[in-house]
């Protein structure tokens, strides 16, 4: 055993995404800086088509199909206005990718200040868009492959008079063909970004190549890492939306509650998604252990080993209290250094 | 051994006749116009029946009749270029034909009694659309006519090929369902009969929409099969007799019936249940087993419904077909006293698929079988008035906001759903509900024939009232069942149960309402424009009457501005409501094309509402039918906050992927 245990390396990753309590803050404000504008908009859009009529007055009480339908299809312009929202919206987040992944990657390699945050934004930016790209050429060739292949599982096991069962088995079929594929790169987009800001590579392909390695010698690290990331984010979803539900948005206040803890809910999004990028990083500091700057929070194997086993989160987190930056950790405990370490590292700043 | 059950096959399949023979009913319910015996054959490896069939038709009229039409129904499936494949382009309900899944009916042989061959000079006709290649109606001359109140029999011998199921009828694996099979012969109509200027045959194409209009009779049908297939047919089973080849000969008598289907099938499971006298067999395929109780629930809710509603269903057993999904072409049909369902693994309750297709079915057996409207030329007297039927038992039963779904927040009830299905097409003006299904060339048959036709008779239930409306029901059902109504005829039922209870409050006859409704394209929309009040104007100056200037201080003078936007003209209540608490009411005959009210009051006028107990649910927009001085901002802040939290996760995702 050289590495921490998963369960560790994602208490510590939970702990570092806290850490960074104001790139969260950060993050959760430009999401908000693009979609309210939106929201205020579209208010005015719905005021302006339907605001005379005491009949939308029902809709507050709970769906009324027969308003709604009536409504949306006198009014076009109101889900046109949706509509033509969301790709340009989609297109500006892109964009934004490009920007803030980087940033928060490097975030933790310090103790993840803004400003550093947004320096290193600007640093990967170039690089960043060019992993982007490559990511979306390779998922495009994944999709075009495993839709394909999909359709012929399809097509096979759906052949002749078949009952539903047997269409729910080519569903689940087809949906991992194409899915878990897709999972693969998207997860491998992630370990490149990674590797791009920690090793300060230049090629972006080279990255994504790293990436698509790294994972694929490590699928139960990953299943492990960002799986429970994955449960603990459909369980927040799921819980919004029983919550939305039973408070339903029939009054002011009711508005004003769910408003909020809607709010709560992207802000657990956001820190799950910081908190993600935390256990990939931490994955990579303690695997590959040769490169210099490794994040501050994650606990050398030794120290973990010595905490283990973990009582409570608290007594997971402890060895933050330890050297903030902690170098060569891995080859205290003899890891062979990848390929990848052994090549000479550029300059961090060119 | 072998002479033992030859023996044992001779005397059952005596007293199987004898059985046969035996009558249902005491005394006939219907005129037993057109009478069969039908012995068939079941090949499920070729998929082919080889029938003979005795027809003894009896002239009821006071034409001498010189030819005989008959149906062959399963030649729309013969090839590419029958009538009903072209309608469809080659699919229908999701699925399509592939070579070797064409379907036929041959007919080898067709004598009467003497011997006299009456195929020499019969010929295919084509009277919808002269389609030379469609073989689905065979026009057959008779050498000497049949004159009024005699009868003839007709021996016919058949093979025929069941399609790979596409719409209705057909086979997939080892479902049979065995619907439109055998030579059938059509409705002779005498001058006068639905308006009819002359006497003639009512025979049509089979189409790809419509398919029914027959005369009734009585049905003895022996269908043979392999044992060990679970069959369900029309009518009553008589008995099951083992033949010495092994196969099993099920025979069945209907009375008073107008067509006989059946089906047959190894995979079936039968569940038994009773509703009063009516037993129910459930024939459900064995991954559907969990959907039972709601087929056989909803089947007794909509007997008892219409029991109490119209009157008796006379037949004494229903039995209900499950399809497999890999033959749901089959599912949602109509037969006598035989319907077939729909349904799917893993559909959760509040998807009330099961329930619905129940329930319209069933309703059929009064709005079809019952009461034998042409569906070919009036489909919206058997699919609309039926569609209005299932969205009053549906909303009774499951809730009118949700009767039909009620999943993730989202609901919508069967009546609302139907009106939603009119008004929201894209041109709700394509076609009136009169003309005959397969005049619907560009497109909106269904729409306008079940969800046009629902719309409007709920709307006339609401402006007569739902007494006056359920009287007429139950008095065209009366009046009607086990003959052929035309719209006349329902229109005139409707006209004199109005007139018994309003005189003639709505005019002499509900004639304007069927005229624009039934027989007309246009659309009903009734807008509540524009609504002001002012303080009234003070008389000032010299020689100004003064005198009552603080009383004119305290008053508003509210102007309200209603329009018709459609064309359609119906009568309307506004409504208006003041500052003050006191609310205001008058009917409008909809005739001019704005109504301007003018009101002068202690208070300003705050609502302003045209129709205001939402009876028009032809109106094609409710949303312009009220005005208000102010109107909550709540629910504009509430579907913008929804919205924002899909805009803020578009951005999460994308942005942080
Ligand atoms: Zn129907």
């Amino acid at each position: 055993m050289t590495t921490p245990s998963s369960p560790v390396l994602l208490l510590n990753g939970a702990y570092n995404a806290w850490q960074r309590r104001g790139i969260i803050a950060t993050l959760y404000a430009v999401n908000l800086l693009l979609a309210v504008p939106l929201m205020l908009t579209l208010r005015a859009v719905l005021s302006n088509a339907v605001g005379s009529s005491p009949y939308i007055e029902s809709l507050l009480q709970g769906y009324d199909h027969t308003i709604y339908s009536d409504m949306t299809r006198h009014h076009e312009e109101i889900y046109e206005f949706v509509k033509r929202s969301f790709i340009p919206l989609a297109l500006v987040s892109l964009v934004l990718n490009a920007i803030l992944g980087p940033g928060l990657v490097a975030s933790f390699e310090g103790d993840g200040p803004v400003r550093q945050f947004f320096h290193d934004t600007a640093r990967f930016f170039w690089r960043s868009v060019r992993l982007l790209l490559a990511t979306g050429l390779v998922a495009a060739a994944v999709v075009v492959v495993c839709v394909l292949l999909a359709g012929a599982a399809w097509m096979m096991m759906t052949k002749g008079d078949v009952v539903e069962p047997t269409y729910l088995s080519a569903i689940i079929v087809s949906i991992a063909i194409v899915g878990l594929p897709l999972v693969y790169l998207v997860l491998s987009a992630e370990y490149a970004r990674i590797f791009l800001v920690r090793n300060d590579m230049s090629s972006s392909f080279k990255a994504m190549w790293n990436g698509l390695a790294f994972v694929g010698r490590h699928p139960v690290r990953m299943a492990a890492l960002h799986g429970s990331v994955a449960v603990v984010l459909s369980f927040s979803v799921l819980f919004y939306w029983i919550f939305e539900d039973a408070v339903g948005m029939t009054s002011v206040a009711g508005i004003f509650v769910v408003l909020i803890f809607q709010q709560a809910s992207v802000l657990v999004k956001v820190f799950t998604r910081v908190w993600n990028t935390a256990n990939g990083v931490g994955l990579v500091s303690t695997i590959t252990p040769d490169i210099p700057v490794v994040t501050s929070q994650v606990p050398a194997p030794a120290e973990l080993q010595a905490t283990l086993p973990l009582p409570e989160p608290s007594a997971a987190i402890q060895p933050v209290a330890g050297p903030r930056r902690r170098r060569n950790v891995g080859r205290r405990v003899g890891m062979r250094p990848t390929r990848m370490q052994r090549r000479p590292r550029r300059g961090r700043h060119k | 051994m072998r002479r033992r059950t030859m023996i044992a096959f001779i005397v059952t399949a005596s007293f199987g006749c004898f059985l046969q023979a035996q009558p249902i009913f005491p005394q006939p319910l219907s005129p037993r116009i057109a009478n069969y015996i039908i012995d068939v054959n079941l090949d499920v490896q070729e998929k082919t029946l080889v029938g003979r069939e005795t027809l003894v038709w009896t002239n009821t009229t006071r034409d001498n009749i010189r030819e005989l039409q008959f149906h062959l129904y399963l030649n729309a499936f013969r090839n590419s270029e029958s009538t009903f494949m072209k309608a469809l382009g080659g699919a229908s309900r999701g699925l399509s034909m592939s070579e070797g899944e064409w379907g036929w009916t041959d007919v080898t042989s067709m004598r009467l009694t003497d011997g006299t061959d009456l195929l020499q000079g019969a010929r295919f006709i084509a009277p919808d659309d002269g389609n030379a290649r469609d073989m689905t109606v065979l026009r057959v001359p008779l050498p000497t006519s049949v004159r009024p109140g005699r009868s003839v029999t007709v021996e016919i011998a058949f093979s025929a090929r069941l399609p790979k199921v596409l719409a209705r009828t057909g086979y997939a694996g080892n479902f049979f369902f065995v619907g439109q099979w055998f030579p059938k012969v059509g409705v002779y109509e005498p001058k006068g009969m639905r308006g009819k200027p002359a006497g003639g045959w009512n025979c049509h194409q089979f189409h790809s929409t419509t398919e029914f209009y027959a005369d009734y009779g009585v049905y003895d049908v022996s269908m043979t099969v392999p044992k060990g297939y679970v069959l369900g047919a029309t009518g009553i089973q008589r008995s099951i007799v083992e033949r010495p080849d092994g196969m099993l000969t099920h025979t069945y008598r209907a009375e008073d019936v107008h067509d006989f289907a059946w089906t047959c099938s190894p995979d079936y499971e039968v569940v038994e249940d009773s509703w009063d006298h009516v037993k129910i067999r459930l024939l459900i395929q064995p991954e559907h087993a969990d959907k039972q109780e709601r087929y056989l629930q909803s089947a007794k809710e909509a007997l008892a419904y219409f029991d109490k509603w119209l009157g008796k269903y006379p037949y004494s057993n229903l039995t209900i077909v499950d399809p497999p999904l890999f033959a749901s072409g089959a599912g949602g049909m109509e037969y006598p006293t035989l319907i077939t369902g729909l349904s799917v693994s893993y559909l959760p309750e509040s998807v009330r698929l099961v329930e619905l297709v129940t329930i319209h079915e069933f309703g059929h057996e009064y709005w079809y079988g019952l009461v034998g409207s042409n569906e070919f030329e009036e489909a919206w007297m058997d699919e609309g008035l039926n569609q209005y039927s299932e969205g009053r038992i549906m909303d009774a039963l499951y809730g009118t906001d949700r009767s039909v779904l009620d999943v993730l927040g989202y609901h919508e009830g069967d009546v609302e759903s139907n009106r939603i299905s009119y008004v929201g097409m894209d041109n709700p003006k394509i076609a009136p509900m009169s003309i005959p299904a397969w005049e619907y060339a560009s497109g909106g048959y269904s729409a306008v024939t079940y969800s046009k036709t629902a719309t409007v008779l709920a709307t006339l239930e609401r402006i007569v009232g739902i007494r006056v409306m359920d009287e007429a029901m139950r008095t065209y059902f009366e009046r009607w069942r086990f003959r052929h109504p035309g719209r006349a005829d329902f229109e005139a039922v409707i006209n004199e149960v109005v007139r018994k209870h309003y005189g003639t409050a709505f005019g002499p006859s509900m004639d304007w309402f069927f005229s624009q409704m039934i027989g007309g394209t246009d659309v009903c929309d009734y807008e509540v424009t524009s609504m002001v009040s002012q303080p009234v104007t003070v008389p000032r100056g010299r020689g100004a009457d003064t005198s009552r200037v603080e009383d004119a201080e305290r008053r508003f003078e509210s102007v309200i501005v209603v329009s018709r936007l459609g064309e359609v003209v119906l009568p309307v209540d506004v409504r208006l409501e003041f500052a003050d608490g006191d609310t205001m009411r008058m009917t409008w005959d909809g005739k001019g094309r704005v109504l301007r009210i003018r009101e002068t009051r202690p208070a300003r006028v705050v609502r302003a509402e045209v129709d205001p107990d939402r009876k028009l649910l032809v109106d094609v927009n409710i949303i312009n039918n009220a005005r208000a001085e102010s109107v909550g901002t709540s629910v504009f802040w509430k579907y913008a906050l929804k919205t924002l939290y899909w805009f803020q996760n578009v951005v999460h995702y994308t942005a942080l992927f």
